[in-house]
C-alpha cells in the first residue's frame, strides 16, 4: 500500500484502454435495445419502406409497366437512411446525456480515458447496426418473394457501404455531443444537420432550376462545402459508383467514408480533451 | 496520530485553480499518508470540491502539481486509477440500469475478480440485497449514496477520495458509513474526505485541513487546530484533598493560565496540553498532592473551526506562518 506505481507500458495501455471499449461498448450495446426510440425508428423505417413498394406496386398496377431498373433499391437506401440517422442521433444525445449529467466524470475517477470512451460508446452502437442491416436484408429478401421484384443489384457491396455511412454519422454525432453544451441543443442540431444533409443534395436537381444563375452559383460552392462536411456524402458517391459499375470509385469511397469516421471520433477525443469531462 | 503510519499517497504541490478571476483554490499544499483519514473541512464554496476535483485530474489546475502514490496522473494513467475510489457529492448513476448491473458495469471496468461475490459482500453490508434487481432511478437518495460508496469500494482500492460522503444519510446510515471509513483506514487505506460536517471530522480524521475561500488556512490534527485557533485547553483534577502548596506550585508554572478550585477538584487553564499534562502532574505530586484522576477538556472542533475561519483568518495566517 502507498507503494510507486511501475510505469505503464504502451501495450499494456492499448490492452487495458481495448477492454475498456468493450465493457462501455458492450453495455451501449445492451442499453441501445432497451430504449422505446430503437423499435419507433425501426418501424418508421419499414413503414416508409413499405409504403414505396406499395406505392411503386400501385404504380405498375395502374400504367402495366417496370419503368425503374432497381425497384427494391428506394427502399433500401430509405431504411438505411433512417437507421444510421437514428444510430447517430442516439450516439449524440447518449454521449452529451453522459457529459452533462456528470456520469461522464464519475467514469473518469476510474480507469477511463478520452479514447475508451469516444471508442466504446461508438463501437457499441455500431454493433448494433448489423442487427438491423440482418432484419432489412430479411424484409428486402420477403418483400422481393411477395412482389416477385427483383432484390437491389449488388445488395452486399451496398449493405457493406452503409456500415461506413453509419460509422461516418456515430463519428459525427459524436464530435456535436463534445462541441454543444446541452441534450436539447444537440439533439437538435443533429436533426438539422443531418436533416439538411440529406435534404440538401436529394433536392439539388429540383431547387437548382428555381434559383437566378449567380445565386445558383454561389449555392453550388455551398453544397460543395455541404458535401465536405456531411457524414452522408460518401453514401451518395458510393451508390453513385456502384450504380455505374465504377468499383475502384466505390472502394475509394468506402476508404474515405472510413477515414471520415476517424477524423471525426479523432476531432470529438480532441475536444473532449480540450473542453474536460466536468459537468457543464 | 498525526501524519497516518505510511508512505505517501496524495501530495498536492502549491494547487491553485482560477476561474477567470475567480480563485477558487490558491496554493494548496496536503499530503496524505497510507493509514490516515484527512479531512478537508470548510464551509460551502470553501473550494473542497474543486481541490478534489484537481486531485483527481478531472480540474486542471492553473498551477501546481498533484502526485498520486508517487506520480503525476493523466488522462490514461490505467494503473493508478485502479488504485482509487471516488464518492461524489453527487452521485451521478446510470438511472437506467439496475443496481446488479450498475455495479456489474464498475466492476468490470476496474477488472475485479470475482465479481458476483464482491457485489453481493458490499450488497449485503450496505443492506441494499433486497434492491439489486430494482432500477437505480427508482433508490431513494439515502440508497444512492449508498450505491455510489459501494462503486468506489468494489474494487479494494488503496485510496478513497470522499466528497461529503455522509450528505442525505439518516442517521443509522452515518453511523454506518463512518464505521465503514474507520475500517478502511485500519486496513491500511489512505482516505481523504471533505465535509461541511463538523461531527463527521471530529469523529473520523486523524488530521484536519481547513479550507476557506479556496486557501488551506491551516492544518493538524485536533490538538494542532485548538492551539492554531488559539482556544486554551482546561485540565480537570480530582485531588485526594486541595493543599495551598498545589495551587502555589500549580501558579509558577508557565503554562498555566489560570486555576480554580471547586471541592477536591481542580480546574487548571492551559496553553498546551500536550506538554502541559506532565508539568502539571509533576508540580502536584512534588507539592504533596495525590491525584485520583485527570482529564483534559479541549476546545471542540466548532469552536475552533468558528475562530479560524472568521475574519481575522489573514492575521491568523501570518501569526502561524511566524511560528
Amino acid at each position: 500500500m502507498g507503494g510507486k506505481v511501475l510505469p505503464e507500458s504502451w501495450r499494456s495501455r492499448w490492452k487495458m484502454r481495448f477492454h475498456i471499449i468493450s465493457v462501455i461498448g458492450k453495455r451501449d450495446f445492451l442499453i441501445s435495445f432497451r430504449t422505446f426510440w430503437f423499435y419507433g425508428a425501426l418501424l418508421l423505417s419499414l413503414l416508409i419502406a413499405s409504403f414505396s413498394i406499395a406505392s411503386y406496386l400501385a404504380y405498375v398496377e395502374q400504367n402495366g409497366l417496370l419503368v425503374i431498373k432497381n425497384p427494391l433499391f428506394p427502399p433500401l437506401i430509405i431504411v438505411t437512411l433512417v437507421g444510421a440517422g437514428y444510430l447517430g442521433l442516439w450516439a449524440a444525445i447518449s454521449m452529451a446525456t453522459e457529459r452533462i449529467r456528470g456520469t461522464l466524470e464519475v467514469l473518469f475517477y476510474g480507469p477511463v480515458d478520452v479514447i475508451s470512451f469516444i471508442l466504446g460508446k461508438s463501437l457499441g452502437l455500431f454493433g448494433v447496426y448489423p442487427l438491423i442491416m440482418l432484419g432489412w436484408t430479411l424484409y428486402i429478401f420477403y418483400a422481393s418473394l411477395i412482389t416477385r421484384l427483383p432484390l437491389p443489384e449488388h445488395l452486399p457491396l451496398i449493405l457493406l457501404l452503409s456500415s461506413g455511412l453509419v460509422l461516418d454519422v456515430i463519428g459525427f454525432g459524436a464530435l456535436l455531443s463534445v462541441l454543444l453544451n446541452s441534450i436539447r441543443s444537440t439533439a437538435l442540431m443533429s436533426i438539422a444537420i443531418f436533416g439538411l444533409s440529406l435534404a440538401i443534395p436529394l433536392g439539388e436537381p429540383f431547387w437548382l432550376e428555381w434559383v437566378a444563375y449567380p445565386i445558383r452559383q454561389q449555392l453550388s460552392s455551398i453544397l460543395a462545402l455541404i458535401r465536405w462536411i456531411s457524414p452522408f456524402t460518401y453514401l451518395w458517391q458510393g451508390l453513385l459508383a456502384i450504380e455505374v459499375g465504377d468499383f475502384t470509385s466505390y472502394a475509394f469511397n468506402l476508404f474515405a467514408g472510413m477515414i471520415y469516421a476517424g477524423f471525426a471520433l479523432g476531432l470529438a477525443c480532441y475536444s473532449l480533451r480540450r473542453k474536460g469531462v466536468r459537468r457543464p | 496520530m498525526s501524519e497516518g503510519n505510511g508512505a505517501v499517497v496524495v501530495a498536492a504541490e502549491g494547487l491553485t485553480k482560477y476561474y477567470g478571476k475567480h480563485k477558487a483554490v490558491e496554493n494548496l499544499h496536503l499530503k496524505v499518508h497510507a493509514g490516515e483519514i484527512y479531512a478537508l473541512l470548510g464551509p460551502n464554496g470553501a473550494g473542497k470540491t474543486t481541490a478534489l476535483l484537481m486531485l483527481l485530474g478531472i480540474i486542471t489546475p492553473t498551477s501546481g502539481r498533484v502526485l498520486l502514490f508517487g506520480e503525476e496522473l493523466r488522462d490514461s494513467s490505467f494503473a493508478l486509477k485502479r488504485r482509487i475510489g471516488v464518492v461524489s457529492e453527487y452521485q451521478n448513476l446510470y438511472t437506467s440500469m439496475t443496481v446488479w448491473e450498475y455495479l456489474a458495469f464498475f466492476a468490470d471496468l476496474y477488472s475485479v475478480d470475482r465479481k458476483e461475490e464482491r457485489i453481493e459482500y458490499w450488497l449485503t453490508t450496505l443492506q441494499l440485497a433486497d434492491y439489486a434487481d430494482d432500477y437505480v432511478g427508482a433508490l431513494s437518495h439515502g440508497m444512492r449514496q449508498k450505491l455510489g460508496l459501494i462503486r468506489a469500494l468494489l474494487h479494494d482500492p488503496d485510496l478513497l477520495i470522499l466528497d461529503e460522503p455522509t450528505s442525505g444519510l439518516d442517521a443509522r446510515a452515518i453511523e454506518q458509513v463512518r464505521r465503514l471509513i474507520q475500517a478502511e483506514r485500519k486496513r491500511g487505506k489512505a482516505i481523504l474526505f471533505s465535509s461541511h460536517i463538523l461531527t463527521d471530522v471530529e469523529r473520523l480524521a486523524d488530521r484536519v485541513g481547513i479550507l476557506h475561500q479556496g486557501r488551506l488556512l491551516v492544518e493538524g490534527d485536533m490538538e494542532q487546530l485548538c492551539e492554531a485557533a488559539g482556544k486554551e485547553t482546561q485540565v480537570e483534577v480530582q485531588l485526594q484533598s486541595v493543599l495551598p502548596e498545589v495551587i502555589a506550585a500549580l501558579r509558577r508554572e508557565p503554562c498555566v493560565h489560570k486555576v480554580l478550585e471547586e471541592n477536591n477538584r481542580l480546574l487548571i487553564t492551559t496553553s498546551k496540553a500536550a506538554d502541559s499534562l506532565s508539568q502539571i502532574s509533576q508540580a502536584i505530586t512534588s507539592a504533596g498532592g495525590v491525584i485520583l484522576s485527570m482529564q483534559t477538556k479541549r476546545a471542540s472542533l466548532e469552536e475552533a473551526f468558528l475562530t479560524i475561519t472568521n475574519a481575522n483568518v489573514t492575521t491568523l495566517v501570518d501569526g502561524l506562518k511566524d511560528r
